[in-house]
């Protein structure tokens, strides 16, 4: 089976601001990619590529083996960050319009509509106007209206933002499931956690240059070792220890990493010795959070900050959202 | 299915499917209604202006007097042959000093009748001297006596004749010292509208005279007495200068042109009032297409920036390319504006069968307006007005994020659509005249001035070159604004300015709809 998407050194430009810079990337089929990096890193900017809303200034974007993803609109799905619904519309009419769009006849869609708004919880809500929907009702409204085609590529731009615990839950089920189901995923997120959770591959990106791709676990190992703790006392001794490359340290859990070849036990041994009292002291390749502060230099809210600026002053007037 | 088609139905039915729609399209009758009744009604609730005249003349005012009594009375002539000739009733409800005189008049050749009119003044105003009408011995006194005691609400109300008395009603002079001081605090207080006064030999000079009144707007009274006055007086000044009443009465006889047209066959024919009409006809369609074109075009205009601000249009883009989703618009968008110009021919056809017949008047406007010629243009120019304009404000409309500024940068586009509607009174008159020949040919303004060009007609190969005009234009702006919309549509942030939007236009299009694969 071939590559749901392959990008091939895309580039895409706003005025002066260059969103994508020369990105290339394969997502495998049946699996869940993960877009990871700060805000205004050119996340956004590559999913509307991929679903052909944009074309990119060079290189090649390849979608489900086809080079022009606008001819296969009908196979995919996307969630943009900002979405919305008609206020005054019904509610099944809202999800099945969405669908008809998507290629399928009214009636299917109808039909298609109601059965999996009874599913997700909305049977009673079928008839109401958009409008008079909950915030977490008109979530769950529009992630199925997403799913309503059956689409083999599903695209979900920061699909955890804004969404309520139960929500959240949801959407975590819903995207297991499409990979269950043997479809691909493509989510975009700037928080490593959730990345980490679900992906099998991800691609950190920064100022819209790829920092590093691959599946999950070769991304994490190649960053050497780290040690996690869940701890109450002082950690401070540690930073002037040898072979510590850098803590992240939360308050009552941390991140240690270790420079290759560093001996977790002595680790161990000088957190014993300085009074700290561990809970849990646990091996496991670095975090996502720490491999890009390692390659970039800056953590993602840095980052984040700092592109943002830089789209302050780049996207005054320019075509379209800009990068993010 | 096709998925402009899709938007254009979602399109159609969220516009159709607002109460506000269906209580703009109720209220377009009632306005026309009250447009028409309001005037009328406050015409007749209208009171009669209260004045005094003072004439130091002896003979002016009585002469005014006599002349008004004979306008009335050869209006009552002819009304009440009119009642005679359709409505028996009406005639039968007459007074009976009234009927009598209508009788007399009526037995008489047409061009005696002023004749009587004039003797029935003179005996009335104090000329005892034979007259050859016997009517004016037998009923003449009681027809003054009617004439002076008569309401003239009630004499209009019953048998709808208007007695000048109903909008001019004169005052008697009270025998007072001081007339004047007295007279000014009348005008003052409101009691009185106005008085004249009359100079002691206004035939010689108007010295003397005067019109004293608070309120100088309204110059009906002063006009309708003065105008009065003044002929008399003409009259008067021949007579003085020796020149005989016949030469008097034919120097005073206005030139009349009598209009006369050439229809189709080259033959001159008479100008009927519904020939009159047919010149009026196109301005009402234009001013309706005028409309109908701008009201569609805001329906539009808001309905794109309510997708943007309900972030919706991310979602549709990613399904519809957006030259669909913006065709699908505007396509919904004009069904919904068939349906509202639809329903305003509608009314008007109605108010187009009634309203004559309401008013009395002998002229066939249904006729007229259902000229397929006219329907026809109607149709096919708002149609093509509304995809000119409505492609131009969608295409500028989607750069911008709330309607406060659209209406910002909206006002370019509205330009040509006023103007337009300035120049109409001038093109209805001259419709094929060098101004209108010359802005049919400029597109924004063909769909506009063809239609107000209707009566011309204007030349057959005049339509098929304006048209083709307006249809490459179309085309063009289509081309223009879907590059802004495919922009626009998921801009977000400052608003653009008009360098931003020519760099746009004039950039190659890089989103989508192109294969991609072609632009490595």
């Amino acid at each position: 089976m071939s590559d749901a998407v392959t990008l091939t050194g895309v580039s895409k430009s706003f005025r002066e601001k260059r969103a994508v810079d020369e990105l290339s990337l394969s997502v495998p089929p049946a699996s869940i990619y993960g877009f990871l990096g700060p805000n205004g890193a050119g996340k956004t900017t590559t999913m509307r590529m991929i679903l052909g809303i944009f074309a990119p200034d060079t290189g090649q974007v390849n979608v489900l083996g086809v080079d022009d993803p606008t001819l296969v609109r009908e196979r995919l799905g996307y969630l943009p960050e900002e979405r919305g619904l008609y206020p005054k519309m019904k509610v099944v009419d809202q999800v099945a319009y969405f669908g008809t769009l998507k290629g399928m006849s009214s009636r299917t869609a109808r039909e298609a509509a109601m059965r999996r708004l009874h599913e997700y919880g909305l049977g009673d809500n079928t008839e109401q106007t958009c409008e008079s929907l909950s915030k977490g009702m008109a979530q769950k409204a529009q992630i199925l209206a997403t799913l309503l085609h059956d689409p083999e590529l599903i695209v979900l731009d920061e699909p955890f933002s804004g969404l309520d615990p139960v929500n959240r839950d949801l959407m975590r089920d819903v995207i297991l499931q499409l990979r269950a189901d043997g479809r691909s995923v493509i989510f975009s997120t700037h928080i490593m956690e959730q990345a980490e959770q679900i992906c099998d591959h991800v691609v950190l990106i920064d100022g819209g240059r790829k920092i590093v791709d691959g599946p999950i676990d070769e991304v994490r190992g190649a960053g050497g070792g780290a040690v996690h703790l869940d701890y109450e006392g002082n950690l401070e001794p540690l930073h002037q220890m040898q072979g510590v490359v850098h803590v992240n340290d939360t308050g009552r859990q941390a991140e240690v990493v270790l420079a290759d070849g560093v001996d977790p036990q002595g680790v161990l041994k000088e957190l014993v010795s300085g009074g700290v009292r561990l809970h849990t002291f646990d091996l496991r390749p670095p975090s996502l959070h720490e491999i890009f502060v390692r390659k970039v230099g800056r953590s993602v809210e840095e980052a984040a900050f700092a592109s943002e600026e830089e789209l302050a002053v780049g996207q005054v007037g320019s075509s379209g959202r800009g990068a993010s | 299915m096709n998925r402009t088609f899709l938007v254009a139905r979602e399109e159609f039915w969220q516009t159709v499917g607002t109460k506000a729609f269906w209580i703009g399209l109720a209220a377009f009758p009632v306005i026309i209604a009250l447009a028409i009744a309001v005037p009328l009604f406050l015409e007749k609730a209208k009171e009669a202006r209260p004045y005094v005249v003072i004439d130091h003349s002896g003979f002016l005012l009585n002469a005014v007097e006599q002349a008004v009594y004979g306008e009335d009375l050869t209006q009552i002539g002819q009304r009440g042959r009119e009642f005679r000739r359709e409505d028996n009733e009406g005639y039968a409800a007459l007074p009976d000093p009234i009927r009598a005189y209508v009788a007399a008049w009526m037995g008489l050749d047409e061009p005696d009748r002023p004749l009587l009119v004039e003797a029935l003044g003179r005996r009335a105003f104090g000329d005892a001297s034979a007259t050859p009408f016997e009517f004016v011995d037998s009923g003449g006194v009681a027809l003054f006596q009617w004439w002076e005691e008569a309401d003239p609400a009630k004499v209009d109300e019953r048998h709808d004749i208007e007695l000048a008395r109903r909008h001019y009603e004169r005052r008697p002079v009270p025998a007072d010292l001081d007339t004047i001081g007295w007279l000014n605090d009348q005008i003052h207080s409101g009691k009185l509208f106005a008085y004249f006064v009359i100079g002691p030999d206004p035939v010689t000079s108007d010295e003397g005279c005067r019109y004293v009144s608070n309120n100088l707007t309204d110059r009906g009274l002063r006009n309708w007495f003065s105008r009065r006055a003044e002929r008399i007086v003409r009259e008067h000044r021949m007579e003085r200068s020796g020149v005989a009443p016949d030469t008097a009465d034919w120097i005073q006889a206005s030139l009349a042109f009598e209009a006369r047209k050439i229809d189709e066959r080259g033959d001159v024919e008479e100008v009927k009032d519904r020939d009159k009409f047919r010149q009026f006809v196109p301005l009402i369609f234009t001013y309706l297409l005028w409309l109908a074109v701008f009201t569609s075009s805001q329906m539009l205009i808001t309905s794109t920036i309510e997708e943007k601000s309900a972030r919706i249009m991310e979602i549709l883009v990613s399904s519809v390319s957006p030259e669909e989703l913006m065709l699908g618009k505007i396509a919904g968008v004009a069904g919904a504006g068939l349906i509202v110009v639809g329903s305003w021919a509608t009314i008007l056809f109605g108010a187009i069968a009634i309203i004559p017949k309401v008013m009395g008047a002998d002229i066939d406007l249904g006729g007229a307006a259902a000229d397929p010629l006219f329907l026809a243009s109607f149709v096919m120019y708002f149609l093509l007005g509304y995809l000119f304009y409505a492609s131009l404000l969608v295409g500028v409309g989607s750069l911008c994020g709330t309607l406060k500024e659209a209406q910002n940068v909206m006002w370019p586009v509205m330009i040509p659509l006023f103007t337009a509607i300035f120049s109409m009174k001038h093109v209805g008159e001259d419709p094929n005249g060098l101004l209108a020949r010359i802005l049919s040919f400029v597109p924004p303004f063909t769909p506009f001035i063809m239609m107000n060009r209707a009566a011309g007609p204007p030349e057959w190969w005049e339509f098929v070159l304006t048209g083709l005009l307006l249809l490459v234009s179309i085309w063009l702006v289509v081309k223009g604004a879907s590059r802004l919309f495919r922009v626009g549509v998921l801009a977000v942030g400052a608003r653009p300015g008009l360098g931003d939007i020519a760099r746009i236009l004039f950039t190659p299009a890089d989103l989508p709809g192109q294969s991609v694969s072609s632009r490595k």
